[in-house]
């Protein structure tokens, strides 16, 4: 039943891994033992575990988001102590250890920390900002957030089972290959991102089809806070880039799992491949997370200066503007893999030569799309400072 | 050549080659070749200059130039692995007799770096003592690049935490 796992599993010879179990283990037995006790157990499970409204499924995002920053936060505190007391001496870490601990911060942080908070944010928000009931697909927002915390929980559950990756928090071949790294850390870092990774997909799809689909009567786009905005622009960038997240750990999987040489250094598997294919996503993914962080600073501003936000028509656009990882997405292939040197040139040609006629008229068509006729726009300012700014409506 | 955890520094035209140790001529241009026996690394001199990944089965280039003599600290500056952290390596630029004469004191001493020697050096160890060898066998970084000489083999254990035995292993990359 339990194949190749036995009790050498356990880290039982690691003080600092076991005192960390006991500690966990008394803490997560007093909570439930607690709920249980007061008889919480069917409100926590009707009400949240189970529950598909937004706003709670934000709040368990976030929740999941401080108790994985707790766990981010006390790797980091080793890293430091590790590092103040190791300068010629080898400190109290082992690198076997070290390099897990750096590797599971780096992990945790990005996935566990930074994009839970952010979805949640999102989930909560957005729905009331549009005036809709709940997101275009309440179950599958559910799902999605199951898949994260499960992802989570693989990365608990291998500091006291097995062990996790020592390959940082990006799993660079030949390093992560069978060959350099057999144990299960990589494995488990692979299972934890492909599960949470297709939970943060569905979330993408999700978010995506609420701003497009779900607005109330009267919300046109340009009658969208700013939230709403920078939302739909990183959830069209998880939309594109967390597949190929996917399909490169899933390379990595094959080639640890069966023999394939993706990214091997024998057999014609090419290791820089990895490190393009990772940061086809790597580069999209900051903006997937800078983005809505852009649009909580615009609202708060604007909100507790009681003033309409300034250059909201800019803003906009420029939000959008970051969109521009999935324009190089669709542009590399036809670089790389087209023509050879005159598909090259003649891209270029149809980019830059606006004196063409027919150039010239996309780009008017495109000039036209952004600009609104002035009346539209003086009404959209009389109704955002009627109902966002808390200075006029007092007056 | 960075290998699994120290540094391999072959002189061709001396026909020397050490370890965990680079001696320059100051104020000589020096052209680096750069390969990995297994995993990636980043060589780096940081008072010389620039830094440049080192990837088994390419040849990676970069030029430096020493322009007073001195000690200079080295280091890997990607993680490779447990032994990553330990992978430093002084570099000493001294004058050109000075450096002639570290060539004469070394060429025709110790052990001789060929294939079998190489294989036996690209197990994974940390923290060797800078050393040297006396001779070269020509074209051994070459056949490193072309993998003639088969990838570093890594820990010593598979799935589980078995031991596994090298040897075979090594056989089997060799023919792959």
């Amino acid at each position: 039943m339990w194949g190749k796992l036995s009790w050498e599993a356990v880290p039982f010879h690691e003080p600092i891994v076991m005192v960390t179990s006991a500690v966990v283990a008394i803490a997560i037995t007093a909570v439930l033992a607690w709920v249980i006790v007061k008889g919480h157990l069917p409100y926590i499970w009707k009400e949240w575990l189970s529950s598909v409204d937004h706003k709670r499924i934000g709040v368990m995002y976030v929740v999941l988001a401080l108790v994985m920053l707790l766990r981010g936060f006390a790797d980091a505190i080793m890293m430091r102590s590790q590092q103040a007391v190791a300068m010629g001496s080898a400190g109290f870490l082992p690198p076997e250890h070290y390099n897990q601990v750096f590797s599971a911060h780096g992990t945790i942080m990005i996935f566990f920390v930074a994009m839970p908070f952010v979805i949640g944010l999102m989930n909560f928000a957005v729905p009331l900002q549009l005036g809709a009931r709940d997101v275009a697909f309440p179950v599958l927002n559910s799902v999605g957030f199951w898949l994260t915390a499960t992802g989570a929980l693989l990365v608990n559950i291998s500091l006291f089972i097995g062990e996790f990756a020592r390959t940082g928090w990006l799993p660079y071949p030949p390093l992560s290959e069978l060959a350099y790294s057999p144990g299960v850390g990589v494995d488990y870092y692979l299972w934890a991102l492909q599960i949470s990774g297709a939970g943060t997909l569905l979330s993408g799809v999700n978010l995506v089809t609420t701003v497009l689909k779900v607005r109330a009567p009267g919300m046109t786009y340009l009658h969208m806070p700013i939230f709403c905005w920078t939302t739909l622009a990183s959830n069209l960038l998880i939309v594109a880039a967390f597949p190929i997240l996917t399909a490169t750990l899933a390379m990595l999987l094959l080639d640890r799992y069966l023999g394939f040489h993706f990214f091997t250094n024998e057999a014609g598997g090419n290791p820089m491949m990895f490190m393009n294919l990772i940061w086809a996503w790597g580069h999209p993914e900051v903006y997937i997370l800078v983005l809505p962080a852009f649009g909580i600073f615009s609202e708060v501003f604007a909100t507790f200066s009681g003033k309409p936000l300034f250059g909201y028509r800019s803003m906009v656009a420029a939000t959008m503007a970051n969109l521009h990882p999935l324009l190089h997405g669709l542009a590399a292939p036809l670089l790389h893999h087209g023509r050879g040197r005159r598909r090259q040139r003649d891209l270029r040609h149809r980019h830059h030569d606006h004196r063409r006629a027919h150039g010239r008229e996309d780009l008017q068509l495109a000039v036209h799309d952004v600009q609104r006729p002035r009346r539209l726009r003086a009404r959209r300012c009389s109704g955002r400072s009627a109902s966002w700014s808390p200075s006029s409506s007092a007056e | 050549m960075s290998l699994d955890w120290k540094w391999l520094f072959i002189y061709p035209q001396e026909g020397v080659a050490s370890v965990n140790q680079l001696v320059v001529p100051a104020g000589v241009p020096l052209r680096f070749s750069l390969t990995s026996a297994s995993v990636w690394n980043v060589f780096f001199v940081p008072q010389l200059g620039s830094m440049i990944y080192t990837m088994n089965g390419m040849r990676t280039q970069m030029n430096l130039q020493a322009d007073e003599t001195g000690t200079f600290h080295g280091l890997s500056a990607h993680f490779s692995g447990d032994g990553f952290s330990d992978m430093h390596f002084p570099v000493r630029a001294v004058r050109g007799d000075e450096f002639a004469a570290w060539v004469k004191a070394t060429r025709g001493v110790g052990p001789t770096l060929d294939g079998a020697a190489y294989t036996a050096l690209a197990r994974q160890s940390t923290n060797l003592p800078p050393s040297t060898f006396g001779a070269v066998t020509p074209e051994l970084f070459a056949q490193v690049v072309r993998q003639e000489l088969a990838p570093g083999p890594g820990p010593a254990t598979e799935r589980g935490g078995r031991r596994r035995g090298i040897e075979e292993r090594a056989l089997t990359c060799g023919a792959s």
